[in-house]
């Protein structure tokens, strides 16, 4: 089966491990005023991803490292260009470098005690498994497509989320924290209108070339940071502020609230986000649950029985498709019932002449249905064709449980 | 499921469509489509929506014959068109120009929030060898049925685009009142040789200047 998996790749420590000894380590974090009388241990369990690294990503990544959370991923598909010098925190010669690895090296060498990960793609295109190894998601690009999918994949996840935004013109910086507290919780697109989704359909496309792909990727056409990386690092330091004061409990609680600062007038508002009743987005949260042993081991009825006893839905099992039925070079058409690699769309052979059966576009599915349970629920995904599944989901009638592999096998 | 072609005899536009009383006949397909629709309670009322709109279609048009609907996760709906299909059997013969289009159209829950390819809404299963430029090249060793040559219908089909403009824009690419032959163009092509030989052919397109709600079906239908 072809490899269509993506998932971060890690930085590690560079061939100078004294280098690490002289780095402080928190040491100039002042003693909160708080009620906790332990909060700063709280950033030994942060987990952050940071989407996007641009003008106010990149620095926002640096000083969230220097706060040495237990681990850092940054997600970022472009590289530096030339006019990045101009706002982002980089140096010429490192014009043409992969954004997303060259910060995430910036944050290994000033934290070296942090696990860093990086991806060089779009958020979405990694799954649900990949973004719940993070307990925090930080926000930062006008990409309105990463905006929504970020959203709602932490909406399902319940990771919180913090976006930071600048409006150069008016000099106002924005700063919005999606708590994620419940499915209900408000979401990006929850405050879209007419305006933004118009311009969330127009910046977006495919090319036809990306039709062989099994996950074609979208060209999304963003208009490039109009501000100055002084107003750019204020959003970041806005961001990190509300970070420290929702891992540390500080203050009033910051969930669920929109800051804007206004650079011309001086004044900042607070207020409350709300959900959007008619948000198209699905709003459903999924618990993140490990099984038992290897998911391809696994049987349909073996994840809905660890699921729970909430009314069943359906099922998604990675990126496989089921194949209900194919179709023979000779025309014959017979049932299949097999899970088949998206891109590599063959589901055994022809009963009649033997040759490669096909799949056909209305019988292949992403999801198995509740009523397809009875036939196929006892047999252990891999018997099905499922050779190798990194995650699993189980749809229910108020949520869903998202599986994983267990770490290391554990056979009943 | 299988219904002749209706009488095309309606007055009004596509945003007319969800006021369309149904027939006996159209009431039970669009019932029994919807009887096994599952999925979250948003997404079946969408279903719901989405199957009223293009049964009532098929009504009113004429062009549409509805073969199977399958709403258990995606909504699926294999149905024949009644369009000009370009289509090219043997590569050094002549252009051969069906009189109708056996399509899947699969409609993702996701396209209710967000964009999707536009080449990811549409498969024609007959005639095999379709020949437009915004179409997947066909298998030749699939003589009879194809698994399904996508047709592309735009760089990006934006969130919630409901079925019926979906299956508009399907007649708009099949009939190529609605064409992109440039390669160099960001939208990329999908069948480049197609693409030469219609910029060569300009004088062919579009094969019917006919709108989709004036067809009128011959006695032979």
């Amino acid at each position: 089966m072809q490899d269509t998996r993506n998932s971060f790749l890690e930085v590690f420590e560079g061939p100078n491990p004294g280098h690490a000894t002289r780095l402080p380590d928190r040491e100039r974090l002042p003693a909160y005023v708080s009620a906790d009388p332990l909060p700063l241990e709280r950033l030994d369990d942060l987990r952050a991803l940071v989407i996007g690294t641009g003008a106010v990503g990149g620095p926002l990544a640096v000083d969230l490292a220097r706060l040495a959370p237990a681990q850092i991923g940054i997600v970022d598909p472009g590289i530096f260009k030339a006019q990045s010098v101009a706002t982002q925190p980089i140096q010429p010669g490192e014009v043409g470098c992969c954004k997303a690895e060259l910060m995430a090296r910036r944050c290994k060498e000033i934290s070296p005690r942090t696990r860093v990960l990086y991806y060089p793609g779009a958020v979405q295109e990694l799954s649900l498994v990949e973004l719940a190894q993070f307990n925090m998601a930080i926000l930062a690009t006008d990409n309105l497509f990463a905006e929504v999918e970020s959203g709602r994949h932490c909406t399902a996840l319940g990771i919180p989320m913090i976006q930071g935004s600048v409006q150069g013109e008016t000099m106002v910086v924005h700063v919005r924290f999606f708590g994620n507290a419940s499915a209900d919780s408000p979401c990006p697109a929850c405050g879209f209108g007419r305006q933004e989704w118009d311009l969330f359909g127009s910046e977006v496309s495919f090319s036809c070339e990306g039709a062989a792909a099994a996950t074609p990727r979208p060209e999304v056409a963003t208009q490039p940071t109009m501000s100055t990386s002084g107003q750019c690092g204020l959003a970041a330091s806005l961001v990190i502020n509300q970070v420290l004061r929702a891992t540390l409990r500080l203050g009033a609680p910051v969930e669920d609230s929109l800051l804007e600062y206004c650079g011309m007038t001086h004044r900042s508002h607070l207020s409350a986000l709300r959900r959007n009743p008619d948000c198209p987005c699905e709003h459903r949260r999924y618990e993140l649950s490990t099984a038992r042993r290897p998911l391809e081991r696994c049987s349909l009825a073996e994840l809905a029985k660890q699921a729970g006893p909430d009314e069943l839905l359906d099922f998604t099992v990675g990126e496989w498709r089921w194949a209900e039925r194919g179709v023979c070079e000779c025309g014959h058409e017979q049932a299949v019932g097999l899970f088949v690699a998206p891109g590599h769309e063959l589901a055994g052979h022809c009963a009649r002449c033997g040759r490669p059966l096909h799949c056909q576009p209305f019988f292949l599915h992403r999801r198995i249905g509740a009523a397809c349970f009875e036939t196929i629920g006892h047999r252990p995904l891999h018997e099905l064709g499922a050779e190798r599944v990194d995650w699993a989901l189980v749809r229910s009638g108020h949520g869903g449980v998202l599986f994983q592999n267990p770490a290391q096998e554990n056979e009943d | 499921m299988k219904t002749d072609f209706h009488q095309a005899k309606w007055e009004g536009g596509l945003s007319d469509l969800s006021a369309v009383s149904l027939d006996a006949e159209h009431q039970e397909i669009f019932e029994k489509a919807v009887a096994g629709c599952a999925g979250t309670p948003v997404w079946q009322r969408r279903i719901r929506t989405e199957v009223r709109e293009f049964v009532a279609l098929s009504m009113v048009s004429g062009r549409i014959v509805t073969a199977m609907v399958d709403a258990r996760d995606d909504l699926r709906i294999m149905f024949e068109l009644r369009v000009p299909v370009p289509t090219l059997p043997d590569p050094d013969g002549e252009l051969v120009v069906e009189d109708r289009a056996l399509l899947v159209l699969t409609y993702p829950e996701e396209s209710l929030f967000s964009p999707r390819p536009g080449f990811s809404f549409v498969n024609l299963l007959q005639p095999n060898h379709l020949f437009l430029a915004n179409a997947a090249p066909s298998d030749p060793a699939l003589p009879l049925q194809g698994l399904g040559q996508a047709i592309c219908l735009g760089p990006e089909i934006a969130a919630g685009t409901p079925v019926k403009e979906i299956v508009l824009r399907t007649f708009g690419a099949l009939t190529m009142q609605s064409v992109q032959l440039d390669e160099r163009d960001a939208a990329g092509v999908m069948n480049p040789a197609a693409a030469a030989w219609w910029l060569q052919n300009r004088h062919r397109m579009p094969l019917t200047r006919e709108g989709f709600l004036e067809y009128e079906p011959s006695d032979q239908s």
